[in-house]
């Protein structure tokens, strides 16, 4: 057996799993953590095989499989993939998979493993890209349609399929390479109005997580977001004690959700709602909002 | 096999031109000429002149002989760039439905987009000619800095047109398209784009099939027409120091002098002295007075120093929105006719430091990215299928700040210009009143803090509220820009989830007749 393995995560969980399963001289990278070294050890390899979990196999890890794969020219040879038998998806996108248990014990990887040392080690894979299922854009159409079921739960990190501690270069590389797969241009030439719909979100997503991971100053608001720190806003907090119409108070209290999210210019943006609504207070209020400057001027 | 043709609709000239699956051609007319002048001569009963064929009319017949309209698309009567149009052309323009700029030409009332109609059924019919089939589906560039309610006046003439514009595409960035086409660029672009009527400079950032749109920004009234003004000026300066006649003053005389002076622009290009000789240019004590003079590349260059400064400016906003030091750029691409002027390359060189990237026709490059994106409309990523062998996908900004007017008159930008598109921004608004069931938003694009400064784009009023007290009403708005750039406003009950009986009101072109539906 002298094929590399390359397990791939989408999620803590799935990277204990596979840690946990993992003989040593194989590798097991979470795609979260640490995407980049996760498709350069893909790059770099021509011949491995690839280990997914179940959640791979149809969310994040199939558009990442996909990329992963058009970026190297060829796919892994054979991709063993661990899932539940009542899940009717596979990822067809290999010449050969093989199924594993689920959960993927270290007993079902031995047995694997075993039957491919009998065959001898996979045959190299076809230089083409993909090998072509019935509908050649069936993986494109998979590849959107999974991601798309995917994006409520994705932060913008995971979206751009970089890790938390990525420097700009590397997010501008992934949102490119995020971009150029779901273009909603590139999907003109099909009259699938859901796939289009899709893309458009997608890409709409896409971009609004560029946008906020993009400048220093909406990083930072989104990663105390996702840290579980909500932004202070509590000087806006006393202030809203002294808007009198419930309108203003609306305002102040969407401001706050926003400042939650981690979205700046929506606090801004509702702050602003809030002091049109009480002109007596305005002169005060920029006074007072002026000590929120730094925060404000985040939203520009 | 139905192909979507890239129309470039110029304030002096207009191309179409078509990308196959490997050839990417500006479509020539008959007599082998691929710029088509944008020139309208209208003549009371009879069908219009476009083109070449309009062009002599521009002399012999000024006040029906619309030009260098695209400046007054989508504009209203009253604003600053309406009035410097008027100043300077011979045709009246007047003050139509919604406050819109139309002209009056042989008798008739006619909205730009009417006009633009013109040009673009010409090109039609053109394309139609030279490709043996009907066109429908089109790719049409505007300047970068137009705005939403100019798209949609480009959008109308199309549709007056019986064309169906597929996408409204920058100018700048098709041209970017153009240059980028099978180079597998990788580096950071600039357009410096000085067109007849507008410049536009915008900074890209291409990586393989990708190209990015950094930022962008423009100056909608500046152009080589006021090259040609310039220098007109300046001769009829000389001419009333020697006769004590200004030219200005006579219609036929002055619109002379400005063709010839455009002429001269272009001849001064390649050498440095022409002769300008215009016979019969005013009526003196002692017969008819020739206009004799030779003028230099210096003293056109004077003409334009102004302008070519104002271009620079531009271009100084833009790196700086983008934080790009001039140094830093991998090329300058040149695009539109005023580049072709020695002193315009030459300051471009020194600003940047760097010689301007010329292999490029600053004339046909426009159209052809129009044609590429146009090939790309039709399919042709959908066909190949994988991303590496794709001619160009294009990630676009919005030139302007999108946003809604406050109770006083303050503009709130709700997405900000250089937003990469599409994009899309949700936000919620109040009832302020008791027993409120109408929510009205106006909706502005532009950079100033006063929202009456800004260009209006329309209303949206939210009808039939359910009566509440107030703040108990709540409506969310979802702002968007699509992938093509255009705005698409919706709103949604929150509560009911019902979706509001909201209307979008256009500024304008509810009025234009003869409109397929």
């Amino acid at each position: 057996m002298s094929a590399r393995v390359i397990a791939v995560s989408d999620d803590h969980f799935g990277r204990s799993l596979l840690l946990a399963i993992m003989p040593t001289d194989l590798y097991a990278i979470s795609l979260v953590d640490n995407a980049p070294a996760a498709l350069a050890l893909l790059g770099q390899a021509p011949q491995e095989i690839l280990l997914m979990t179940a959640q791979m196999a149809s969310g994040l890890g199939a558009a990442f499989f996909q990329s992963a794969s058009a970026r190297r020219g060829s796919a892994p040879a054979l991709l063993l993939l661990s899932r539940r038998t009542s899940q009717r998806e596979t990822l067809n996108l290999v010449p050969r998979q093989l199924i594993l248990g689920y959960p993927c014990t270290r007993e079902h990887l031995r047995e694997a493993l075993q039957s491919l040392a009998q065959e001898g080690a996979p045959a190299p894979a076809a230089p083409t890209t993909t090998p072509a299922p019935q509908d050649p854009l069936w993986a494109v159409k998979s590849q959107v349609d999974s991601l798309f079921r995917h994006l409520p739960r994705l932060n913008h990190y995971a979206l751009l399929g970089v890790g938390p501690a990525a420097a700009l270069p590397e997010i501008v590389r992934f949102y490119q390479q995020r971009m150029m797969d779901f273009h909603p241009d590139r999907f003109c030439g099909t009259d699938d109005a859901v796939l289009q719909e899709q893309v458009t979100i997608i890409s709409k997503r896409i971009n609004a997580a560029f946008q906020a991971l993009s400048r220093p100053d909406t990083r930072a608001a989104y990663d105390r977001m996702l840290a579980g720190h909500a932004t202070d806003i509590s000087s806006v907090a006393s202030w809203a004690r002294e808007v009198q119409t419930a309108a203003g108070r609306r305002y102040v209290e969407l401001a706050q959700t926003a400042a939650h999210a981690g979205d700046p210019h929506a606090v801004r943006h509702y702050l602003a709602l809030a002091m049109e609504l009480q002109p007596s207070l305005t002169e005060s209020t920029i006074v007072r909002l002026d000590s929120l400057k730094p925060f404000l001027s985040q939203a520009r | 096999m139905a192909s979507v043709v890239g129309i470039d609709l110029g304030t002096s000239y207009s191309s179409v031109a078509t990308c196959s699956s490997e050839r990417v051609g500006i479509l020539a007319d008959d007599e082998g000429q691929a710029a088509l002048p944008t020139v309208v001569a209208y003549r009371a009963g009879q069908p219009p002149l476009v083109g070449r064929a309009a062009r002599p009319f521009l002399v012999t017949d000024p006040e029906n002989t619309v030009y260098s309209f695209k400046r007054l698309m989508g504009r209203r009567m009253g604003t600053p760039e309406v009035r410097v149009a008027c100043a300077a052309h011979p045709f009246r323009v007047v003050e139509g439905p919604a406050g819109q700029a139309v002209v009056k030409v042989a008798g008739t009332q006619l909205a730009i987009p009417q006009v633009a109609a013109d040009v673009l059924r010409h090109l039609k019919g053109l394309a139609e000619a030279r490709l043996g089939h009907e066109v429908r589906d089109v790719c049409i560039t505007v300047p970068a800095n137009f705005d939403d309610v100019q798209r949609e006046a480009t959008d109308v003439a199309c549709r007056l047109a019986r064309l169906n514009a597929r996408r409204i595409l920058n100018e700048p960035t098709a041209a970017a398209m153009a240059f980028g086409y099978g180079a597998n660029l990788k580096g950071r672009i600039a357009v410096y784009d000085f067109g007849g009527g507008t410049f536009d400079f915008t900074i890209l950032e291409a990586e393989g099939p990708l190209l990015r749109v950094l930022a962008t920004a423009g100056d909608p009234f500046l152009g080589g027409d006021d090259v040609d003004l310039a220098l007109a000026r300046a001769v009829a300066r000389h001419f009333w120091r020697t006769h004590d006649i200004e030219l200005q003053h006579h219609v036929v005389s002055w619109q002379r002098l400005v063709m010839a002076c455009e002429e001269l622009k272009r001849t001064l290009s390649v050498a440095e002295v022409a002769p300008l000789h215009l016979p019969e240019m005013a009526s003196g004590p002692h017969g008819p007075i020739a206009l004799d003079l030779v003028i230099t590349r210096p003293m056109l260059e004077e003409a334009a120093a102004e302008h070519v400064a104002r271009s620079l400016h531009v271009c100084q906003d833009v790196l700086d929105m983008a934080s790009v030091p001039p140094s830093s750029l991998d090329a300058v691409v040149l695009v539109g006719g005023t580049t072709l002027m020695p002193a315009v390359r030459n300051a471009v060189q020194r600003y940047f430091g760097q010689a301007p990237d010329t292999r490029m026709d600053p004339l046909a490059a426009v159209a052809a990215g129009a044609a590429i994106q146009g090939m790309i409309l039709q399919g042709g990523h959908w066909r190949t299928g994988t991303a590496a062998t794709l001619p160009t996908l294009l990630l676009d900004v919005t030139p302007h700040s999108l946003g809604i007017e406050t109770p006083q008159h303050g503009f709130l930008p709700v997405i900000a210009r250089n937003t990469p598109i599409p994009v899309e921004q949700v936000r919620t608004f109040f009832t302020s009143m008791d027993g409120q069931t109408e929510l009205t938003l106006r909706v502005y694009q532009g950079e100033s803090t006063d929202a009456r400064e800004n260009t209006y784009i329309g209303e949206l009023r939210l009808v039939d509220l359910p009566p509440s007290a107030e703040g108990e009403v709540a409506v969310e708005v979802t702002f968007e820009i699509d992938v093509g750039g255009r705005i698409h406003l919706s709103a949604r009950h929150v509560g009911s989830g019902k979706v509001c009986s909201a209307r979008l009101r256009l500024a304008a072109h509810n009025a234009i007749t003869g409109l397929p539906a």
